[in-house]
């Protein structure tokens, strides 16, 4: 028995034992913890670049001011007041001191220097430090013509937003738009462009003709436009490096500009014939025209995917205008968009992830997404009346006209921008009224 | 004298009987197999002491944890980052894993959640009020960055 009681008594130990190695190889791994609600808030940076001094009175001088621009109007980065940097920009291009700048709590830290080239000519040299993890993200070094500091200053822009959002930048890009001015009875609408921040305007067209929906086309150095010159709308195309546009041909019964295949080579667009609207695509090397839709319905406002082998439009063949996909060929469409009141001019996201389209419902119109299949329907963006989105490059920004009514005279019309989420929604400045936006491709990446 | 007992019938099986003591004491043992979770050897104390020292961590990081903000659309974006914690709270030896890595260097968009991360916890340098006689605990802690709409 006192064998058996020494046995329990060994065995009882060594549960015990067991039990604590249990808990202590419990212990050995680590805590685990879910972190899910983070502070959404923009990005704080600090910008600092040591300009040579015969280059302050210069564009190069507002290198710095552009790229703060750039990067603040995307509301996703904050700009840290200069007055509270520790370091002068000239040490801070050489070697930061993290410390300094995590006191003010910079999360990211430009510092560079812009310098004389010699010939006319500026070299800009920029890093992008992760203050915290104490590391470079991103270099950049860019040599150039003075003239084209500004371009300079985008791509800057671009390749920090880049790197610190994880989404391709827009900066370098323009925006293809009607210019309008006059009162109602005589507007004046000319074809016009600017940088996507405002910058650079320029007028294209006189004014002579009423300029309707350009479009740009994929490579960036051309538009298509439609024009009335005499009674027949005919379709322009607008070389933007040579800055002359000649006639691509009349059409009769057309209402909107055809709208680019991505490889640039073919157009799809719909024109009324005996009453009825179908979609169309024009191969601009043969000016063959092959007609995809049939019937007595009104299919309209064709818009390529990404990869160009399907089509969206804006058909009433259920009854009143919805959202229809089809094979870039032809064939069944299918209906993607089921809410209430009317969708019209769709455009197929770049990234092929969504398409943009204009909605009325009940005498207000929004701009909304949906994903290509119809599902995730959203709307973004509202008002007495808002139309024609077209998208940024990179896929995650919208341009838009929106109209708003004004007692006894002209109504205004601007073009703002929004990203997908709905937010950081802002007016994009223009000399006059201004509508149709036709968002430009990255010009870095096209030239 | 040793004998070859190997040519001897096999001996008769042995009647059954009720377990003895010394039987029930190993299954006892078989139940000590180690749990399926740490948790399921914790006592209530214990839990209850791991759920105040995750609050606590937990808050605290997130109160430095600015989320990438072009991330809000995105879905299925997770990082995972380790770091151990000195027994007055001061966080040290911050790491993440080779695979994790690669998984981020796939995806651009995992770039900027990572960054943040790092950002939020060498932020936060120092966890506070984390009670010492459960530093066993907290001696190393293993944070899954996983926003949410």
């Amino acid at each position: 028995m006192s064998r058996m009681s020494a046995f329990l008594r060994g065995t009882a130990t060594f549960i015990f034992l067991l039990a604590i190695c249990h808990l202590a190889a419990a212990q050995e791994g680590p805590l685990e913890i879910d972190i899910t609600e983070g502070r959404i808030e923009p990005v704080p940076f600090a910008l600092t670049l040591d300009v040579e001094g015969n280059l302050l009175a210069t564009d190069a001088g507002d290198i710095g001011d552009i790229v703060v621009n750039d990067l603040q109007s995307s509301a996703l980065f904050r700009q840290i007041d200069p007055d509270a940097y520790m370091q002068r920009a000239a040490d801070a291009a050489e070697q930061p001191r993290f410390r300094d700048w995590r006191i003010i709590d910079a999360q990211v830290l430009v510092a560079g220097t812009v310098r004389d080239g010699g010939d006319g000519t500026i070299e800009v040299a920029a890093r992008a430090w992760d203050v915290y993890g104490g590391r470079e993200m991103v270099g950049v070094r860019l040599n150039g013509p003075l003239s084209l500091a500004r371009r300079m200053a985008h791509v800057l822009a671009d390749r920090i937003y880049s790197r610190v959002t994880g989404e391709p930048g827009y900066f370098d890009t323009r925006i293809l738009y009607v210019a309008e001015s006059g009162p109602a009875t005589e507007r004046v609408k000319r074809l016009a462009i600017m940088d996507q921040d405002g910058a650079n305007q320029r007028y294209l067209t006189d004014g002579s003709h009423l300029v309707l929906t350009p479009r740009f086309s994929p490579d960036g150095k051309g538009a298509l436009y439609f024009s009335y010159q005499g009674r027949e709308p005919s379709v322009f195309r607008y070389d933007l490096d040579a800055d002359r546009s000649e006639a691509l041909g009349q059409f009769s019964g057309m209402t909107f500009a055809p709208r680019f295949h991505p490889e640039g080579s073919e157009v799809a667009m719909s024109l009324a014939r005996d009453g009825v609207t179908n979609v169309f695509t024009l191969d601009l090397e043969t000016g063959d025209l092959t007609q995809l839709t049939r019937g007595r319905a009104i299919d309209t406002s064709p818009s390529y995917s990404p990869e160009g082998d399907r089509i969206v439009f804006s058909s009433d063949r259920s009854g009143r205008p919805h959202l229809f996909v089809m094979n870039a060929d032809g064939g069944v469409a299918r209906r993607i968009s089921f809410g209430e009141g009317s969708y019209t001019t769709p455009v197929w996201s770049p990234r092929g992830d969504y398409v943009a389209f204009t909605k009325s419902v009940k005498g207000r119109f929004y701009i909304g997404l949906m994903h290509p299949d119809g599902t995730g329907e959203r709307l973004i963006a509202d008002g007495f009346l808002v139309e024609g989105p077209s998208w940024a490059p990179n896929g995650r920004l919208l341009a838009f006209a929106r109209t708003e009514p004004r007692a006894g005279t002209t109504d205004t019309i601007r073009i703002y921008t929004i990203d997908i989420t709905g937010n950081r929604e802002r007016e994009l400045p223009t000399p006059t009224d201004a509508s149709d936006p036709s968002w430009g491709p990255d010009q870095a990446a096209g030239s | 004298m040793l004998r070859d007992l190997s040519d001897r019938a096999p001996a008769p099986p042995e009647p059954e009987r009720p377990p003895t003591q010394l039987e029930d004491t190993i299954e006892q043992l078989a139940a000590l197999e180690p749990p399926p979770t740490p948790l399921t050897s914790e006592t209530p104390e214990q839990r209850f002491a791991r759920a105040r020292i995750y609050g606590l961590i937990q808050r605290q990081i997130q109160a430095n944890w600015r989320r990438p903000p072009a991330l809000q659309e995105a879905e299925d974006m997770a990082v995972i980052l380790e770091f151990q914690l000195q027994p007055d709270g001061t966080i040290h030896d911050l790491k993440i894993s080779e695979a994790e890595l690669a998984r981020v260097d796939r995806n651009s968009l995992l770039r900027p959640l990572l960054d943040s991360a790092q950002a939020a916890i060498l932020r936060t340098g120092k966890i506070t009020g984390l009670p010492p006689e459960d530093y066993a605990l907290w001696r190393r802690v293993r944070l899954n960055f996983r926003p949410q709409r």
